[in-house]
Parts: C-alpha cells; sequence; structure tokens
C-alpha cells in the first residue's frame, strides 16, 4: 500500500490517530474554557453547550485557513523539514507526539486548564534542538524569530 | 479586566453582576450575548488550535510518505515554472558586488536553487509525471529558496539595490512558490476539526469546574463571563490571522481572573488554584521541551 512495507503504514495509521487523539484532548481541554463561562450562568443547558461548542470548533477549523498550521510546521528547523531520511522523519514524529499527548491528558485529569499550544511548542523546540545536537546536523537554522513570537504571545 | 472595570462602571448595582441563581436561566439579553460570546471563542479556538493539528498532520504525512504530499498535487506546475522564471529574472537584477561574505553564500543558493527548480519543472504538466524523489527535491528547493530569501532580505536590503517595485514582485513570486509546499488537503481538515468537534462534547467537566469555581471565590456572574469570553475571542482571532499559534487556556483563563479581580480586587482570587495553575504553565514549556528532546535522541539512537 503506498508503496510502503506494511508496518510503516501501521505506524502511519498509528501516528494519524495520535493527533486526532492529541485534538480530542485539546478539544476537552479547551473547550471546556469556552463553555464553563455560560455553564455557570445557566445560560446553557451543559449537554446544548457542549454541542453547541463543538460545531462552532469544527467551523472554526473548516474555514480557518492554514497560517497557524504552517507556523506549526515552520517552527522545526529546515533542516528536519527537508530531511528525506523517513526513520528520522519517524523518530521526530513520536518524540513530539508522545510527549504532547502525555502532557496533555496529564493536566487534563488533575483539571488544571494548561496550554496544549504550549506542549505542542515545548516539544516541537525540543526536537528541533536535539536536532541541531545531532552530529551529522550542519547548516544549523532554528527559527529563532518564529519562536520568540510564540513565546512573546 | 479593564473591559470589567469600565462595564461595572457605568452599570452599577446592575443584575449582571449577581451570581447566577441555581437552575434558573438569565434574563434574555444576557443569555444572547453569553450564547454569543461562547459561540465565538469556540469558533476562534477552531481556527487557532485546530490548526496546530492540521500542522502536526502535514509534518506526519510529509516526513512519512513525501513522495504523495511534499507538493500540493493539485496545483498547477506550470505556474510554479513561470513563477520561478520571474523569480530568476529579478535575482539577476540584484547587485551582488557589495554583499558579505554570508549574503553572498545565501545569492548563491537562491540562484543554484532557482536553476535547479526552472530545470525540473521546465517541460511537466503535472506532479503526477515527476518521480517521486525528485517531488521531494522540488520540495527542498522552494523552501531553501524561501528561508535563504528571508535573510538576504533582512541583513542585505540596502546593499542589493533592488527597486521598490522588484522587491515586493520578487517577494510575491517566493512567496506564492511557498504555496506549492504549504498546504493542507482537505480530508486532513476534516479530520482534524472532526476529533476537535467530539473531543469538545466528551470529558469538558474537569475543567469547567476549575474555571467556572475554582479561579475566584465567588463563582463566575454573567458580566464576568461575558467580559472573558469577549476578550479571549477577539485575542484568539487577531493571532489567527497574524498566523501565531497562542494559548486559548492562557487568555481565557487570565481574562477570567482579571475580571474576578476587577470585581472584588485580588483577595477575591483563591490563591491555590492559581498557583497550581501558574506552575503548570510555567512547567509546560521546559518539561515537554526536555521531554520530546530527550526521546527524539533516544529513538535516533536506537532506529536510525
Amino acid at each position: 500500500m503506498l508503496g510502503l512495507s506494511t508496518g510503516l503504514v501501521f505506524l502511519l495509521i498509528v501516528c494519524l490517530l495520535f493527533v486526532c487523539f492529541f485534538e480530542c484532548i485539546n478539544g476537552f481541554h479547551d473547550t471546556a474554557n469556552a463553555v464553563a463561562t455560560v455553564i455557570y450562568t445557566n445560560a446553557l443547558k451543559p449537554r446544548i453547550a457542549v454541542i453547541w461548542s463543538g460545531i462552532w470548533n469544527f467551523l472554526g477549523v473548516y474555514t480557518g485557513g492554514i497560517a497557524v498550521a504552517m507556523g506549526i510546521v515552520n517552527l522545526l528547523p529546515t533542516d528536519a523539514l527537508v530531511d528525506q531520511n523517513m526513520y528520522h522523519a519517524i523518530s521526530m514524529i513520536i518524540a513530539l507526539l508522545l510527549t504532547a499527548v502525555l502532557w496533555n491528558l496529564g493536566t487534563w485529569y488533575f483539571g488544571i486548564p494548561c496550554s496544549s499550544s504550549h506542549a505542542l511548542i515545548g516539544s516541537i523546540f525540543g526536537v528541533g534542538v536535539a536536532y541541531m545536537l545531532l552530529p551529522d546536523a550542519h547548516n544549523i537554522s532554528m527559527n529563532w524569530s518564529k519562536a520568540m513570537d510564540t513565546v512573546l504571545a | 479586566m479593564g473591559l470589567m472595570y469600565v462595564l461595572k462602571a457605568t452599570m452599577k448595582k446592575s443584575k449582571i453582576f449577581k451570581a447566577p441563581s441555581a437552575q434558573k436561566a438569565p434574563p434574555f439579553w444576557i443569555r444572547a450575548i453569553l450564547v454569543l460570546t461562547c459561540t465565538s471563542v469556540s469558533f476562534s479556538h477552531g481556527s487557532n488550535d485546530g490548526q496546530k493539528g492540521v500542522g502536526l498532520v502535514m509534518i506526519i504525512l510529509i516526513g512519512i510518505l513525501p513522495a504523495y504530499f511534499a507538493l500540493d498535487a493539485s496545483k498547477n506546475p506550470v505556474k510554479l515554472y513561470s513563477n520561478t522564471v520571474n523569480v530568476g529574472v529579478l535575482i539577476n537584477k540584484m547587485d551582488t558586488a557589495k554583499l558579505s561574505n554570508l549574503d553572498r553564500a545565501e545569492y548563491r543558493t537562491i540562484r543554484k536553487k532557482t536553476d535547479t527548480l526552472l530545470k525540473y519543472t521546465g517541460n511537466i504538466k503535472s506532479f503526477e509525471s515527476v518521480p517521486a524523489n525528485k517531488r521531494f527535491e522540488l520540495r527542498k528547493d522552494i523552501i531553501v529558496t524561501g528561508k535563504s530569501m528571508d535573510k538576504l532580505f533582512a541583513t542585505a536590503k540596502q546593499a542589493i539595490t533592488l527597486s521598490k517595485e522588484d522587491e515586493a514582485k520578487l517577494k510575491s513570486f517566493v512567496k506564492e512558490n511557498k504555496t506549492f509546499t504549504e498546504y493542507a488537503p482537505w480530508w486532513v481538515i476534516l479530520m482534524i476539526s472532526t476529533s476537535l468537534g467530539i473531543g469538545t462534547m466528551i470529558g469538558w467537566k474537569r475543567i469547567v469546574l476549575t474555571v467556572g469555581e475554582k479561579i475566584g471565590k465567588t463563582p463566575i456572574n454573567y458580566a464576568q463571563g461575558a467580559v472573558s469570553q469577549l476578550v479571549a475571542a477577539g485575542t484568539i482571532s487577531i493571532s489567527s490571522t497574524l498566523g501565531l499559534p497562542v494559548s486559548t487556556t492562557h487568555i481565557l483563563s487570565s481574562g477570567v481572573a482579571g475580571s474576578m479581580v476587577a470585581e472584588d480586587g485580588i483577595k477575591n482570587l483563591q490563591a491555590k488554584t492559581i498557583k497550581s495553575i501558574a506552575i503548570a504553565w510555567l512547567i509546560t514549556l521546559p518539561v515537554t521541551f526536555v521531554v520530546s528532546g530527550s526521546l527524539f535522541l533516544f529513538l535516533r539512537w536506537i532506529i536510525a
């Protein structure tokens, strides 16, 4: 399938599921923020409020453009983006996904309204800097300007 | 928070500052405002946070299946060619005599990559006819050209002596070329928006409790709810347009805390909750940074 071995297809699917899972957690983390106020003020019944919010989240992603999506991709150093070795890419993906998902799940469990964005951005920087530490990394170009923008925001 | 002061000054003793009574819906207009602000926070959240998932999926797809996702296959390569021809013409106009060695190296990179792009895109009608490994090369050339161009403009804007018009043209051609590598297929967006929507509908209770009851000593009232929502929706929307990934959580929780302080002063906050939230916020970046970095190095060590 798709010119990949079965193992890799499996890995691809697992990775995609991980992202969906990450988004789900993000959904319950952050929507809670959006609906807490309406629920606490009795403006809407909880069930209606979360479904309503879910629908608007959906529409937001669908019509929002991809500026932020590319902002995330460009946080990685250029070298990592143009690395053609598939195993390098896989180690990078697993490392950042696993970290972000675990952190998110943990803070949700303790009911702390913590930022999934920071979890994700922290993980991406971690991988980015680790990438530069590799012995075969040349022409080092971490995206520090974008990084600073994000930290300040 | 400032907005809360204004509201308070203009509507003293209004019923919007009363804590909501149990099980009773608020008056219609307050209710309408609250629902509207909740809608806009949800919408702006989707357009910012949802995009992060889309970005992640693209990193995965391009990493594992570069042959299929390196370039936006739905776009016309002829456009890439004609754009690159224009880039070539414009960089020929640059004056390289005054460039520093470093900038000259960037300039050479741009030249070289532009030439390769021209060579490979000159006679193709669709990206399907390009062999898989070449597609990744094209992607690389486009990205590297874009980054080198940014650097050149950042450090040697004066030395290259391009006219204002030419500079603007060059930037727009390079930017348009970037759209061949910076894209997301519709099904990726659909997949992410569905996950986010589903996630929203389950498991929200834990956090709702914290935001609604534990930040302030009194449960939030109508005005506090509406004000913090409005501020959050506005801030997030602006960041989305600028392409900045920001944290909905930070913005909204701070908004709620701010409106609590405006209401009754700083003593109106529950120190314990604020402390645990603040600690979590502070350590999120460093912890995830270190964990993902070491995990990456570990994985590289065992599998690559």
